[in-house]
């Protein structure tokens, strides 16, 4: 981003007011760090306190008089929670979900984001209408009824059943489109003039224009999905295929007094999103920066 | 060539059809028909125990304005709603506005801001409802460090909204500064540097130049925190969840109460009756957001 627009800071600013504002500002600075700081600790010492909390034996946990840092380290917490909880399938379930989840949004967003910016065909506004209203209806209206479909489909208990909802996505299929509409005309047509089919353009020119939309696309669909909680809540019976959020959910419910096992439970069940995060971090604030710019 | 743009149009169509169709098919069948059909079933006495629903008229809907679960649910909704629409977005906007004056460094205030976004909701109550432990709480321990009485936060039905309402901002706080901030950085410097010149200060600045011109980026904002709020349901599920020993107190919120009623009584027909008024007053809301706002604007 640019910092300043400024046509002519130096003339329209004289001398001395910007030495007197410069001087105002850097008080104003240790002040603004400061505030911020104290928002970062609200924001961040939950995280510590989990941390210590799973680091510590059952009986550090409960002493009257706590303490912060863990006296005596210990990692049974975690042993607890990989080797008798089965985190590591759950995890590997809502890896898969969000996979999948993440795959369709992109295909199907790019399908027909493309064909909505790039094309004319009959009641071509009214689809459009229809996919972006369905964006402000949340899903918990509907579950009734998806649940229903879902049952006399069979689906229950598998990983297509708890995909199912979230296959698409409107907000994916309106993104892509926004992006689309800049590829230029002439940029298709020299495509087509070059006898490139329709598919081959596609492939070819759109998806590579558009890489950084669709970058940043999949990671907030991959992200959505692994956060999804009310549905794989609703359909899913069998241990064998929780999702990480369920089986945390559920260990929770079950031995709410094990503090120790609980907290190394939500570490594990933060820790593969929060990699994620760490990695790609540019590219999850570009795609909230993208979301935000293409109103 | 005339025949080549007659071709090629034909060709469109049916790219079209191939690539679209799908993905229209897809919306219609997840979507769409779901969404008809919970209004029709709100009409229904639809039930898995019922073998063969009947169509009941407003018998749901009167039902559900007597019924002193759905108004608890309604009640505290709407003030989750207001509270973290309203303290979450002002707490954003100002932390996002303080952040353009530090610009070398806020990459680093933004990223950590954002953890809690990408915790999911389950861990993140996990997390607090540890925090809010009525004896080993950290809150807690700090209230006895400052020989102040303990709190039951959870277990106090008049407080375990207001855990409710501080575990959802710390969540979502870190998303609408990002926001934010793209709408302070598409506002032109030159604005600011005109009524520096004219002798505005900061608060007349952020009155008369940040806030117009981010109208927009808040309305947008304002609709999504709204859509998300009102769909609350993992917060009070966790926090509440029956624990052996101590159960906290229930906070009910409109979307448990379809949950209990469609998939806990299997009372199909009352719940979607339940979904479609949570659908009604997410769109007045929105309606009367973008009046307030255009209105403001004008």
């Amino acid at each position: 981003m640019k910092s300043s627009n400024s046509v002519y800071p130096q003339a329209a600013v004289g001398h001395r007011p910007v030495a007197r504002r410069k001087r105002k500002i850097k008080i104003h600075k240790v002040l603004i760090h400061q505030l911020l700081s104290a928002g970062l600790i609200f924001i961040l010492v939950p995280f510590f306190w989990i941390l210590f909390t799973s680091l510590k034996n059952g009986e550090e946990i409960l002493r009257a008089t706590p303490t912060i840092w863990p006296e005596k380290l210990t990692m049974d917490n975690y042993n607890a929670v990989v080797t008798m909880q089965q985190f590591p399938l759950f995890i590997l379930n809502s890896f898969v979900i969000s996979t999948l989840s993440m795959a369709s949004v992109l295909l199907t967003s790019i399908l027909g984001g493309y064909a909505f910016a790039k094309f004319n065909f009959p009641l071509k506004n009214f689809f459009f209408i229809l996919i972006l209203a369905t964006a402000i209806v949340p899903f918990e209206v509907y579950m009734v009824s998806v649940y229903v479909t879902v049952g006399k489909l069979g689906f229950f208990d598998s990983y297509f059943g708890i995909v199912f909802p979230i296959l698409i996505m409107s907000f994916g299929v309106f993104f892509i489109r926004q992006f689309s509409l800049a590829i230029p005309n002439e940029l298709l047509d020299a495509a087509r003039i070059d006898g490139g089919s329709e598919f081959w353009i596609l492939l070819r020119v759109v998806v590579p224009l558009c890489t950084t939309p669709l970058m940043a696309l999949g990671i907030f669909a991959f992200a959505e999905a692994w956060a999804f909680f009310i549905w794989p809540l609703i359909i899913v019976n069998t241990k064998g295929m929780y999702t990480i959020e369920l089986g945390l959910m559920q260990f929770h419910k079950r031995f709410y007094m094990d503090h120790g096992p609980i907290s190394a439970g939500a570490i594990v069940s933060v820790l593969p999103m929060l990699i994620v995060f760490l990695l790609l971090r540019r590219r999850f604030i570009q795609g909230v920066t993208l979301s935000g710019m293409k109103l | 060539m005339n025949s080549f743009i007659r071709n090629a149009k034909k060709n469109h169509l049916l790219f079209v059809l191939c690539t679209l169709g799908p993905v229209l098919l897809l919306f219609i069948f997840i979507r769409i028909i779901p969404i008809i059909r919970t209004a029709y079933y709100s009409f229904t006495n639809y039930s898995l125990v019922i073998p063969k629903p009947a169509l009941v008229g407003l018998e749901n809907y009167k039902t559900m304005l007597q019924e002193p679960n759905f108004w608890e649910a309604f009640k505290n909704t709407a003030i989750i709603t207001l509270a973290c629409v309203f303290v979450t977005l002002t707490v954003a906007l100002v932390f996002s506005v303080l952040l353009r004056r530090i610009e070398r460094h806020s990459p680093i205030y933004e990223m950590l801001y954002f953890i809690p976004v990408v915790t999911p909701w389950v861990p993140a109550t996990v997390i607090w409802r540890w925090l809010y432990d009525v004896k080993f709480g950290l809150i807690n321990q700090v209230l006895e460090q400052l020989k102040l009485p303990n709190q039951a936060w959870l277990q106090n039905p008049e407080q375990v909204i207001y855990a409710i309402i501080l575990v959802s901002i710390w969540k979502t706080l870190g998303y609408y500064m990002i926001i934010f901030s793209v709408g302070l950085k598409n506002i032109p410097d030159i604005y600011y540097e005109a009524s520096y010149i004219d002798g505005a200060s900061y608060v007349k600045q952020f009155r008369f130049i940040t806030i117009p011109l981010l109208k927009p980026i808040v309305l947008f904002a304002m609709i999504m925190a709204s859509i998300q709020f009102f769909q609350t349901f993992t917060v009070s599920y966790v926090i509440s969840s029956e624990a052996q020993g101590s159960p906290s107190y229930e906070c009910k919120v409109m979307v448990w109460e379809i949950y209990r009623n469609g998939f806990n009584f299997y009372k199909m027909g009352y719940a979607s009756a339940e979904a479609m008024v949570l659908l009604v007053f997410i769109l007045i809301f929105i309606l009367i957001q973008f009046r307030v706002v255009r209105y403001e604007v004008e």
